[in-house]
């Protein structure tokens, strides 16, 4: 089912807030795809779930699915239907009681009623917990259960709000990837909502990034984590180091005059001479080179200074300061290997090349 | 560590700290409170319904065998079912909506008529009863208005008896006195209930009716059964509105008489137990059918509730909705004051003239005067013992690691499934003639045991009311202070203690409330006029010669326990909030 929102706008009456909640929102998200909501808390994508639900409605804009305005049909009515944050398991229900709900709520007679229940538990791998009630349930096993209650309602659209953020660390890393196979599976539109980016990147084919109460841009996890648009969402998508500067020549690479001196660019071409950028460098992007490793010397390497190394398992974080420069220092990740990486006060050189740069027309963040 | 700190061995550190909140102190004060039940609520309980049970100093199953042989007994057992009931239902039809619509909208007006619903609760409705006599009998204000109106004429026959019997009567009054407290029962269960139960069911398409009876109805069952429970045994007892009412055909109405006896019969002791044995058999039938909750600790809201803003159609129905409630309800208070105001009422919808004369008898009158001085005598003592043996109680519910907490909390919740009406037959037989507590006993000196009694009944209220406060205090707080070198009695008077302060307070000042017009055990308990509390006057004021002049007296005094009642409520429900609810469960 495809799912387009036109201009949505929601103000919270008596929220004593200014700004609008949700603020003329518009995408269109296509059939069959696992499109995210993304971004920081209070930015509005639970909101804007809840909206597409019907459980609340907007102050301006309409929602269409399949090119049909739904905007006026009442939630138990949309057929879009919601796993809850944190379930909405109903206690006083078994988990067959549950399941079977939505189906009972459709008018389905009781044994294809049962059937379905049966097939969606199984789906989810549940089915010997049929006679539980939810509170004797774990916290996968009841994600399963709303997982399973929300599929067997036969709907083409699913909404998930933030489903794994009452798991545990690693139940979160598999369920990550049995969601997504058990909802690509189903072949239903889904919508999920989280403020994980890892979750967000892993999973979805498409994620929309939003701030308060705005869509900052939308695309697939490798345009909007290599391509962002927006320091924000160079920022959020991941860690960054930041360096703001001006165009100085732009062929045939984009060179730029910052604080650091000149840093080169591969792109955009489009950009024009003195324009104001910033040049965003993932800290997986820079390479560290000692002192005596290095040769033969090369423009793009920074002299720096290791602040500090932190040893995280798969990889080691450093803090670098370059040489003369007074601003934030930078973070560099390396795979960590066998040895024991660089030493804080130890002098290496950073290496950027032109592909690493990623350069956003934006102001530069402060710091 | 420096050298010249004492050090301390790792398992004394472990044990001062872990196990701060065991050891002999708690047992101590444990063990206090199960000796005061023990002998205030579980002896002589046991007391009263045993002694039906002996005959000629014997085991004997006479006295009981009597009591279920004879018809008119069981009758009256059959009516007092009838009557809870019925009482109890209709307080369930009038809250249910009232809670529901509260909790759905957003709408203006919404606080005062939050606060105005709980009125009902400052006026006992046996005081209520002597104005229902004046507004719905046979020649009263309601058929007077509907004679001036020409609906009904008076020369063609007499006009309908309103009240009937007195079984609408009473059931009307208990009912409108009553139903705050399933209202507050049920609008705590409503926001205990994660909204997100009822979404994901819209989600799901069901109807807002399927919703509310699938989803939201099962769940509140527990807050239901809290506060029906109340209502029912409140209910299955009453003495004083059936009494007034003249609907006397009930078994608390003949144990009230047969208990002023100088002699009480064992087939009045037969007839306790009967009572007992009905009111906890239907508690624990209704325990079982619909007191179990299934909601555990898996309610916490994980959405927020969507407030709706109500069409002006709606809000008029809630407003007409609430409005004719409130003004039902606040119907006998309005009766009994004008009532006290009256000088001459006689064939009239309104008094003929107004007096201030009855508001000053209350003051100038000996007797009058002295119920009043009683008591506050017996408020302020009763208050007094239920809060420090209710902090206790609560502290060691909530925070100590005391083994058998929930007995304890058992223990102390006891007093509101014991009807004040067994409790005081227990008394009765407690100080009995030729006891060795004869002189504490109703007929002599009866003080000690009405504060006893009146403590033991409000028990409830505190430790519930302590124990809302203390939950809301993260524990952190008083570890913090230990951490920080605080002895554990340091941390809780410097901590704890400044916390819940509210709480304690409005406790407080609920259970002097009520203590200061506490109806059965004053009955009972107090059959000598120097002991008379103001119920206890007010009921023989109404009873005794039945002239207007002394009900407009008792109604006087009636009004003085209004203002006390509603603004002591009012002042606990500024510092409780919405958690006044809290106080009133099961």
């Amino acid at each position: 089912m495809k799912i387009t929102l036109e201009n949505i706008t929601k103000i919270y009456e008596g929220s004593g807030s200014a700004s609008p909640a949700l603020d003329n929102i518009s995408f269109e998200i296509e059939s069959g795809e696992f499109f995210f909501l993304l971004g920081p808390s209070g930015c509005g994508k639970t909101t804007l779930l809840r909206l597409i639900a019907g459980l609340i409605e907007p102050v301006a804009g309409r929602i269409f699915f399949n090119e049909v305005d739904v905007s006026d049909i009442p939630v138990d009515k949309r057929k879009a239907v919601m796993v809850f944050q944190g379930y909405a398991l109903w206690p006083h229900m078994t988990v067959r009681q549950n399941v079977e709900f939505g189906l009972r709520m459709q008018k389905i007679p009781g044994e294809e009623r049962r059937d379905i229940a049966e097939k969606q538990l199984e789906l989810v791998r549940m089915k010997e917990y049929l006679k539980r009630k939810p509170n004797q349930l774990s916290g996968g096993q009841q994600q399963r259960v709303a997982l399973a209650r929300a599929l067997a309602a036969d709907t083409e659209c699913l909404l998930l709000d933030e489903p794994l953020s009452n798991l545990d660390a690693g139940l979160r890393l598999h369920m990550r990837d049995e969601l997504r196979s058990i909802v690509k599976s189903s072949g239903v539109t889904a919508i999920y909502v989280t403020h994980d980016q890892k979750e967000a990147l892993s999973m979805a084919d498409r994620i929309a990034l939003m701030n308060r109460g705005r869509i900052v841009q939308v695309g697939g996890p490798d345009e909007l984590y290599n391509h962002p648009d927006t320091v924000f969402a160079a920022d959020f998508l991941g860690e960054a180091n930041f360096i703001g500067g001006r165009i100085i020549e732009n062929r045939p690479v984009l060179k730029i005059q910052t604080p650091l001196g000149i840093i080169e660019a591969g792109g955009p071409e489009d950009i024009t001479l003195n324009a104001g950028v910033t040049c965003c460098i993932r800290p997986e992007r820079i390479n560290l080179i000692s002192e005596e490793d290095k040769s033969p010397p090369c423009a793009a390497c920074m002299p720096s200074k290791i602040l500090s190394n932190n040893f995280l398992g798969e990889m080691r974080q450093y803090q670098c300061m370059p040489e003369g420069y007074q601003g934030k220092p930078w973070k560099v990740f390396t795979l960590s290997g066998t040895g024991q990486g660089f030493y804080p006060g130890e002098r290496v050189f950073m290496k950027i090349g032109p592909e690493d740069v990623i350069i956003i027309r934006d102001n530069l963040p402060p710091g | 560590m420096k050298s010249g700190h004492k050090t301390y061995p790792l398992n004394f550190r472990q044990r001062s700290f872990m196990k701060v909140t065991g050891g002999p102190v708690p047992a101590f004060l444990a063990l206090m409170i199960f000796i005061f039940i023990g002998s205030f609520l579980i002896y002589p309980v046991i007391l009263g319904t045993g002694k039906g049970f002996f005959s000629d100093g014997r085991l004997s199953f006479y006295w009981f065998g009597r009591v279920l042989d004879n018809p008119i007994l069981m009758e009256e057992l059959f009516n007092c079912l009838l009557l809870a009931c019925a009482t109890t239902l209709l307080c369930i039809i009038i809250s249910v909506p009232l809670a529901v619509l509260r909790s759905r909208y957003v709408f203006r007006g919404q606080a005062v008529l939050g606060i105005l619903i709980l009125v009902p609760l400052i006026l006992p409705p046996f005081v209520g009863a002597l104005s229902m006599k004046r507004l719905l009998g046979q020649f009263g204000v309601l058929n007077l208005l509907l004679e001036k109106t020409g609906i009904i004429d008076f020369s063609t026959g007499l006009p309908p008896d309103w009240l009937g019997s007195g079984f609408t009567g009473v059931v009307i009054l208990q009912s409108l006195h009553l139903f705050p407290i399933l209202y507050l029962n049920i609008s705590a269960a409503i926001s205990n209930i994660d909204p997100a139960y009822g979404q994901a069911a819209r989600n799901l398409g069901a109807s807002s009716l399927k919703t509310f009876l699938k989803i939201t109805l099962p769940l509140l069952r527990p807050g239901l059964f809290a506060g029906g429970t109340l209502v029912f045994i409140w209910s299955f007892t009453d003495v004083g509105t059936p009494a007034i009412l003249g609907y006397d055909h009930l078994t608390p109405v003949t144990i009230f008489k047969e208990l002023a006896r100088a002699e009480v019969n064992p087939h009045t002791y037969s007839l306790v137990f009967v009572m007992l044995a009905s009111s906890l058999t239907l508690y624990l039938l209704g325990k079982f059918f619909f007191g179990k909750s299934d909601t555990g600790e898996s309610s916490k809201a994980t959405v927020s509730a969507e407030l709706r803003r109500p069409d002006p159609v709606v809000t008029l129905f809630i407003w007409l909705f609430f409005g004719g409630i409130i003004f039902l309800s606040l119907l006998p208070h309005a009766g009994v004051l004008i009532l006290a105001f009256s000088d001459r009422w006689v064939n009239s919808v309104l008094p003929e003239s107004y007096t201030m004369r009855h508001l000053g008898f209350v003051f100038t009158n000996p007797d009058t005067f002295m119920s009043i001085l009683n008591s506050l005598k017996y408020a302020i003592s009763s208050t007094s013992i239920d809060i420090i043996i209710g902090a206790v109680a609560a502290w060691l519910i909530i925070r100590s690691r005391i083994h058998g907490k929930k007995i304890i909390d058992s223990i102390c919740m006891m007093p509101i499934a014991v009807p004040g009406l067994i409790l005081a037959a227990g008394y009765v037989a407690m100080t009995s003639p030729g006891t060795w507590l004869e002189s504490i006993g109703p007929a002599k000196n009866p003080l000690v045991i009405l504060i006893i009694a009146y403590a033991v009944r409000r028990l409830p209220f505190v430790v519930r009311g302590v124990s809302a406060g203390l939950q809301q205090v993260p524990v952190t707080m008083e570890e913090a202070a230990r951490n920080l070198g605080a002895s554990r009695l340091k941390a809780i008077m410097r901590i704890t203690l400044p916390l819940i302060t509210a709480n304690i307070i409005a406790a407080g000042i609920l259970t002097f409330s009520f203590a200061m017009l506490e109806v059965s055990d004053s009955l009972i308990l107090a059959q000598t006029s120097d002991y008379y509390p103001i119920t206890k006057q007010i009921f023989r004021l109404a009873t005794s010669t039945g002239s207007a002049e002394a009900i407009n007296q008792a109604a006087a005094m009636g009004v003085y326990g209004m203002i006390l009642l509603g603004g002591t409520l009012g002042i606990a429900a500024l510092l409780l909030g919405k958690k006044l609810g809290m106080i009133f469960r099961a």
